[in-house]
């Protein structure tokens, strides 16, 4: 019995080592191992998938299955299903025809595209100029020693937990035209009336026969509220980082006589430029593609001026049922991603 | 035996061996999750997707009475209410799964959207029609894309110019017979601190029962009456976004962003005189009387229900025009049940239920037979009457009007083309002549 099992022991480990040679190996065994060998090798179907999956490169791979199937059905799939629909004048509820780039074409003589184009550019540039110094400035702050220390900085990621639709809702009241708080509090500590935050016009600048360029506060409101919620992650990212700095490259500055600045600018700075670059790199890609606070605040109103591509996206392929249109829209999101992505990824590795 | 030796451990690690043991069976015991078959109940339910009713007892009656229908009939029926402007997603979602609730709730002309989407409903219709002294035309049109039944009417919820009348007696202003009155009126009740207020943002309902009229009434036309040559671009119409631009100036400000719901809470706060609405606001206030006749002491311009009255819609020089909000339902064509969702509709729609159900919601809701002009409801509070009078008018056109109602004039009202004419001019991103041509362009894209 003893001898059996160390042998079967032995047989299964060499099995595993050189499974293709499994059978001329065979020959060479006298026979009652020859006959033990013979049964092990026409297990039962459980038995053999087991053996199958005893070898690490099949196992490796089996366990891959579950994440890549997530990637194809979620990502791939989705990303290849809507590239082909945006070749169709497919509507809602209709199957479409191949119509090439047509819609691609369309979409530049759609003047509410083009400027959901010079929205989106807006709404990205101008979020991420107020998101990066302020939240590279509540990283300081938070990194310096200050009693309940533990508290206020979780305290400070809260606009980043909180559920966006819950907290645009809040969001949408303070800025209602009949009772809006901040309106409120302008009236009766600053004497100043406020706007109306989702639907009045700042400043139009414009040619005789044309409107070249619009700010509007519908657009700022919903640039307050994304660097509203967006700081609080760049400044825990950056905190994150800075901790990671050691401390005796400030404590060797401070003796050589390094101001608070100069630290900063000769320390601090470039070792979170790693960091930096890629919460730049995922901001830009999230504030590209919003979508939440736009159609709660908005709806990409008042006449679709505030829409960005996601909205637009959204408002052209399902209440207007043009599927292939709006799925066209999505897609223009993605080489300016490509380029975005491209340009991160060429200088972290320049830094390299 | 020979199976336990094969599943037996390494003996050099056992360690890691027991480690990939687990990983093992998780890597089965999870594709044996994959091909595992859900088992699906099988029950016989009509699912209806509707609308929150302004008026939540008109939601709490119906709600009651469909499980009552279906307790009786052996169907179990489920009532899912939502925002009435994120029906239109919804029912596109559905529209391209087929797949979803029974019943949904159509807003206007939906039924023009999707004509294959729902059944031909016309033997309850037709029927319905015969035995209830007819249907308003105007409802029967949305509910007929090329002639067949695609939708059961269920009601209208009219539309009047709500006001207070205490602030009108108080300033003496009379009630504007035509839009161009309303202006005059409105500089007036900017001056006085009261000022008029109307919808221009994107939402299903304030804004396109004011802005279409006002277009019709200046003589302004999206198409002709073929329902393909698009006739924006007229002095008529340059005309009524002009008249617009200037009505906008004397209007309460941050209308370009309101909602159906925005006008009520201005309204009721007292921050505005007049708007055009349905019930909702005169309802809201009977709910509150009290406390609002409370408040009224401290801030009298609180509006009670005493202060509130309504009256029909201005005219035009080109006539006398409305929008009427209209409510249908329509059966699915992925329904598994359209026998029992047309008994359920066909039901709904009969006296005892339909009375009942007028007097719950109180005037907000008008019939769309002619057997319930004469409902009870109308003679219990004269203040209600115009919503029946701007009804039975036959003031009431649909979006795409003078052309038939049309998919192209459903996308058009869909994509606020018309709203925008205006709230484009008013905001001063277009002068009035480039939004009436961004406008000609847009309406092309839709009936080509």
């Amino acid at each position: 019995m003893s001898t059996e099992e160390t042998e079967q022991g032995c047989e299964g480990e060499k099995s595993n080592l050189h499974p293709r040679s499994y059978s001329q190996r065979a020959i060479t065994y006298d026979k009652p191992t020859a006959a033990i060998f013979t049964a092990a090798a026409r297990p039962s179907l459980l038995a053999r998938v087991n053996d199958w999956l005893n070898n690490e490169c099949v196992l490796g791979y089996v366990l891959l299955v579950p994440a890549l199937a997530l990637l194809l059905i979620f990502v791939a799939y989705p990303f290849f299903f809507g590239t082909y629909i945006s070749l169709t004048d497919a509507r809602i509820g209709k199957p479409g025809h191949f119509i090439g780039l047509q819609n691609f074409i369309d979409l530049w003589s759609d003047p509410i595209f083009r400027q959901t184009v010079g929205n989106s550019f807006f709404y990205t540039i101008v979020t991420t100029i107020f998101k990066l110094p302020l939240g590279m400035l509540m990283a300081i702050l938070l990194n310096q020693v200050f009693p309940l220390k533990r508290l206020v900085r979780a305290a400070v990621l809260l606009p980043w937990i909180i559920p966006t639709v819950l907290s645009t809702l809040a969001w949408l009241w303070m800025f209602d035209s009949t009772y809006s708080v901040i309106n409120r509090i302008l009236k009766d500590v600053l004497n100043v009336q406020g706007p109306i935050w989702l639907s009045d016009s700042l400043y139009t600048l414009r040619t005789t026969d044309m409107t070249i360029f619009r700010l509007t506060w519908p657009m700022i409101s919903i640039s307050m509220v994304n660097i509203w919620r967006g700081a609080p992650f760049y400044a825990i990212s950056f905190l994150a980082g800075m901790q990671t700095i050691p401390q005796e490259l400030y404590e060797a500055a401070v003796v050589d006589g390094a101001g608070a600045w100069q630290r900063f600018w000769r320390i601090t700075l470039p070792l979170l430029r790693h960091v930096i670059i890629i919460v730049l790199l995922l901001s830009i890609i999230l504030t590209l593609a919003d979508f939440q606070i736009v159609y709660i605040l908005t709806r990409g109103g008042p006449t679709n001026s505030t829409h960005l591509f996601a909205t637009y996206a959204f408002q052209v392929a399902v209440p207007s049922t043009d599927l292939g249109m709006g799925a066209a829209i999505s897609m223009y999101m993605f080489p300016v991603l490509a380029i975005v992505v491209f340009l991160t990824l060429v200088s972290l590795r320049r830094e390299d | 035996m020979d199976d336990k030796s094969n599943v037996t451990v390494d003996p050099t690690s056992s360690g890691f061996v027991t480690r990939r043991e687990f990983l093992r069976l998780a890597a089965m015991t999870s594709a044996g999750f994959a091909l595992a078959v859900p088992a699906v109940a099988q029950t016989t339910t009509l699912n209806m997707l509707q609308w929150s009713h302004f008026v939540p007892e008109g939601d709490q009656y119906f709600d009651k009475w469909a499980a009552d229908w279906g307790a009786k009939n052996k169907v179990q029926v489920k009532v899912e209410h939502i925002n009435a402007n994120d029906i239109p997603a919804r029912l596109a979602a559905h529209v391209q799964a087929k797949a979803g609730p029974d019943i949904v709730q159509y807003l206007f002309n939906w039924a023009w959207l999707y004509p294959d989407a729902t059944v031909d409903v016309s033997d309850v219709a037709d029927k319905l029609g015969k035995d209830l002294g007819g249907w308003y035309k105007d409802i029967e049109t949305y509910c007929k894309p090329g002639g067949t039944w695609k939708a059961i009417p269920f009601s209208f919820f009219g539309q009047s110019l709500t006001y207070r009348e205490d602030w009108f007696k108080e300033n003496n202003w009379s009630l504007p017979k035509t839009f161009d009155d309303l202006i005059m009126l409105a500089k007036d009740m900017k001056a006085k601190g009261h000022p008029f207020g109307q919808a221009l943002g994107h939402s299903f309902t304030d804004p396109r029962v004011f802005w279409y009229p006002w277009l019709w009434s200046y003589g302004g036309k999206e198409v002709l009456e073929d329902g393909k040559t698009v006739a924006i671009n007229s002095p008529e119409t340059l005309e009524a976004v002009t008249k617009a631009v200037e009505l906008f100036q004397h209007m309460v400000p941050g209308t370009l962003s309101w909602d159906d719901n925005s006008n009520n809470r201005a309204f009721l706060a007292g921050q505005i005189g007049a708007t055009t609405n349905a019930a909702s606001i005169y309802f809201t206030a009977k709910r509150e009387r009290t406390q609002r006749e409370a408040d009224k002491k401290n801030n009298p311009a609180i509006a009670t229900p005493a202060d509130i009255n309504h009256a029909v819609m201005p005219s035009g020089k080109a006539g006398t025009f409305s929008l009427q909000s209209a409510l249908t339902n329509g059966i699915m064509s992925w329904s598994k049940n359209v026998s029992a969702a047309k008994d359920f509709l066909a039901a709904a729609m009969q006296p005892d239920v339909y009375t009942d159900y007028l007097n719950t919601v109180q005037g907000y809701n008008v019939g769309p037979l002619h057997q319930y002009d004469d409902a009870p409801v109308w003679k219990s509070d004269p203040k209600l009457v115009p919503y029946l009078t701007v009804c039975t008018n036959g003031s009431s056109k649909w979006p795409g009007w003078p052309g038939p109602p049309s998919a192209a004039s459903s996308q058009v009202a869909e994509n606020y083309i018309i709203i925008d004419l205006f709230a484009k001019a008013c905001s001063g991103e277009f002068t009035p002549k480039e939004s009436v041509a961004a406008c000609e362009t847009a309406l092309k894209a839709r009936y080509k």
